[in-house]
């Protein structure tokens, strides 16, 4: 018998892949080695989990009980001295219920909803104490978010593919655990509107941003 | 309250239940003492007599124009062969349609979806693609339909009404079409059990004949075979007899039952909306033959007896009322109150709008009582062509609209249920030397028009709602007009209220962004 393959893990590899190749890149600086011999820009990719509660509370809360998802990506982080660029890729996928909200009250429906989100970011800011173990750090950017959203039945019709660009900022602390290893823990607020809001459990709550505010801890590798 | 193209049928039956309805003023539901009684003897008699289609009622209303009027596909499945670079794959897609676009890639498929502008034919994109060498096939991406179309034979040829809600998709949403939800029918009866009925008629005079009475008559009565087994009926009542034998003696009732929950997809006959639900017989109004049994007109169809019904039903278990039934005229605050109470306990409340939108369009009391309810609506019928039909009430109580046939147009059809075969109920309209007593063990499928028949569309409708999990009479309400295929002016509005219910959509629920 064939071994069955999990929905949406064809789409993954390629995002494996392309943390590892980065992986495997860090460590090169892009540029000379400054007095103190530390790299004057370099490129450390890192693996991120972030809890993000979602702005649209109730919306989530009527398709998924909660509000709170998990989302699991990675990126690349080209730092200077005093300055850093974050290029990321997250997803968030998770099948929930189709419901109905009336006067407040939210009837879910047991018709299975499957809700992925798929957020592009770039992030840019500046880095506090550069030279110290804990650096604080601070940015804002942008990002494309694509949100899809598909029922458990075969008709495509209620379908929805849909990507709008958003608005970030960032603030956190990157913390030194290893020689070649970082850790970075920050606060990560995002606003996406454009998506939510015009249609579904969303427009009967009155909820149009699919951004909100995340937790993040990311695993850098690097000098 | 309902209207329907039968020869002699009609004039009676209405006058019959408009008269009862419209009766003056409240009194007690237990009959005074020397008030007539029936002879009910349960399960006597033979097996009922199913005599198929009344055709002479039906002249072949079209349904609406292909397969439920849905737009050709915009999409094309394409299958390229195998090592056929990107830049060759797009290349063939330019050339076989200038809008086309392929689609992102599907979970489990080995094809590719290329979308096109819904102007084009997508039949001619798919032959242009097929045709070409790169490809191993290419079709239009049709759509496939619920795998629930009855098997029952009148389904296809008669029942235009149910493709119109939209509901052989909700069936296969839920395919246990409320099997855990009982709707309480506030009607005329519901023909429910099996029973020989011996009375005593009294003669009487009608159209300037004098019909003979007739003593100790015994008149056959059976279930109607297609509203299910003995089981199936639950917490039965008569307010009109005092009773727990709400027997119809007229047919709407039944008729109405039977678009609720007709035994579904069993071979035989039509189908009805939520054919698992439970029904529970309040009889509120009466026939002809009530009155001709000895009940007087003042105790038929009284606001006494409907708030009573009501409130019986909410007490009863009843997750949904049909009321079939209405009267224009002063307020009935009994009503009024008794629909709050029910509503109170979690039963959704269906209102004919009326039939009297040709004939002065009076404001109908219930229907406009319901329509200022959350958690009851009102609703108006609709032809067989989705418009308005000519007798339905329009008003700023009307909420929403469902299929009841065009009465006076004979192309635009009727719905078809089964209830008792009119010319044997009928005899009181024969001539007096054909007179006899009536038989209520014959059945046919008789084609009735009229927001009466229209109501039961929703309340089935309600009762899958409230299976998927709708618990609030407010959201059910909610739900099926929000989901409502607007018709008529934009938004809400006075013929159609929010617009012709859509079952599918309303128990499918929503998504986050849709």
């Amino acid at each position: 018998m064939k071994a069955r393959r999990r929905p949406g893990a064809r789409r993954r590899w390629p995002l494996v892949a392309g943390l590892l190749a980065l992986a495997l890149a860090a460590g090169r600086p892009a540029a000379a080695q400054d007095d103190a011999g530390e790299a004057a820009v370099a490129f450390r990719p890192f693996l991120l989990v972030s809890a993000q509660a979602y702005a649209a509370r109730d919306t989530f809360e009527a398709a998924f009980g909660q509000s709170l998802q998990a989302l699991v990506g990675g990126g690349l982080s080209i730092v200077s001295r005093r300055f850093f660029v974050d290029l990321s890729a997250s997803r968030f996928r998770k099948t929930g219920e189709r419901a109905f909200r009336s006067g407040g009250e939210t009837f879910r429906l047991g018709i299975p909803l499957t809700v992925a989100i798929t957020p592009l970011e770039l992030a840019f800011g500046y880095r506090f104490r550069p030279s110290r173990r804990i650096v604080p750090f601070a940015g804002a950017g942008l990002g494309s978010y694509r949100y899809e959203e598909t029922s458990g039945e075969s008709d495509p019709e209620g379908n929805v593919d849909a990507r709008h660009i958003g608005y970030l900022a960032v603030g956190g602390a990157e913390f030194l655990a290893a020689r070649w290893l970082r850790v970075a823990l920050d606060a990560h607020y995002t606003r996406v509107p454009g998506i939510l809001g015009a249609g579904g459990i969303s427009q009967q709550a009155g909820e149009d941003d699919l951004g909100g505010t995340a937790v993040r801890l990311r695993v850098i590798v690097g000098p | 309250m309902f209207r329907f193209r039968a020869r002699l049928f009609a004039a009676a039956c209405v006058g019959a239940l408009l008269a009862g309805i419209g009766a003056a003023r409240a009194q007690s539901s237990r009959l005074p003492l020397g008030s007539p009684r029936l002879d009910v003897r349960r399960d006597v008699g033979l097996p009922p007599v199913d005599v198929g289609l009344r055709t002479w009622e039906y002249v072949g209303p079209a349904r609406p124009g292909g397969a439920r009027g849905e737009p050709p596909p915009d999409r094309v499945i394409v299958k390229f062969r195998g090592g056929i670079p990107a830049d060759a794959r797009a290349a063939s897609l330019r050339s076989a349609s200038p809008t086309a676009a392929m689609a992102p890639p599907l979970d489990h498929a080995d094809f590719e979806i290329v979308r096109i502008d819904p102007a084009e034919d997508a039949a001619a994109v798919a032959r242009e693609l097929a045709g070409r060498a790169n490809v191993e096939y290419a079709q239009p991406d049709y759509r496939v339909h619920t795998t629930l179309v009855p098997n029952d034979p009148l389904y296809r040829e008669v029942q235009w009404n149910m493709p119109m809600i939209d509901v052989e998709r909700a069936w296969d949403v839920q395919p246990l079409a409320g099997s855990a939800i009982t709707v309480a029918v506030l009607d005329t009866g519901v023909a429910f059990m099996n029973a020989t009925i011996t009375h005593s008629i009294a003669g009487f005079t009608r159209g300037g004949a004098t019909y003979p009475p007739l003593p100790g008559v015994s008149i056959p009565y059976s279930a109607a075979p297609q509203l299910g087994p003995p089981g199936r009926f639950v917490a039965p009542q008569d307010f009109i007899w005092g009773t727990a034998t709400p027997l119809d003696f007229d047919g709407h009732g039944t008729h109405v039952a039977g678009t609720i929950g007709q035994a579904t997809n069993d071979g035989v006959g039509t189908a009805g909306v939520a054919y698992n639900v439970k029904i529970m017989p309040v009889k509120v109004v009466c026939g002809e033959w009530d009155r001709l049994f000895g009940i007087s007109p003042n105790r038929c169809g009284t606001d006494s007896q409907v708030a009573q019904g009501i409130r019986y039903a909410a007490d009863s278990g009843a997750n949904v009322i049909n009321m079939s039934i209405g009267r224009s005229g002063p307020p009935a605050p009994a009503i009024e109150d008794a629909m709050r109470y029910a509503i109170g306990k979690g039963v959704f409340i269906v209102v004919a709008a009326g039939n009297e939108g040709d004939t002065g369009n009076p404001v109908e009391v219930l229907a406009e009582i319901a329509s200022r309810l959350p958690g009851a609506v009102s609703v108006a019928a609709v032809d067989v062509f989705r418009k308005q039909a000519p007798y339905s009430s329009f008003g700023a109580w009307i909420e929403l609209a469902a299929p009841g046939g065009g009465g006076g147009s004979e192309r635009s059809g009727y719905v078809f249920q089964q209830t008792f075969d009119p010319d044997l109920v009928e005899t009181y309209s024969a001539p007096v030397r054909s007179y006899g007593p009536p038989r209520f063990d014959v059945f046919a499928y008789v084609g009735y028009g009229g927001t009466s028949m229209a109501a039961p569309h929703v309340a089935g409708a309600a009762a899958m709602l409230r299976q998927q999990g709708l618990t609030s009479p407010a959201a059910i309400e909610e739900a099926l007009e929000r989901t409502a295929v607007d018709l008529g002016a934009p938004a809400r509005d006075d013929l159609y209220g929010f617009g012709l219910i859509d079952v599918r959509n309303a128990i499918r629920g929503l998504g986050l962004a849709r």
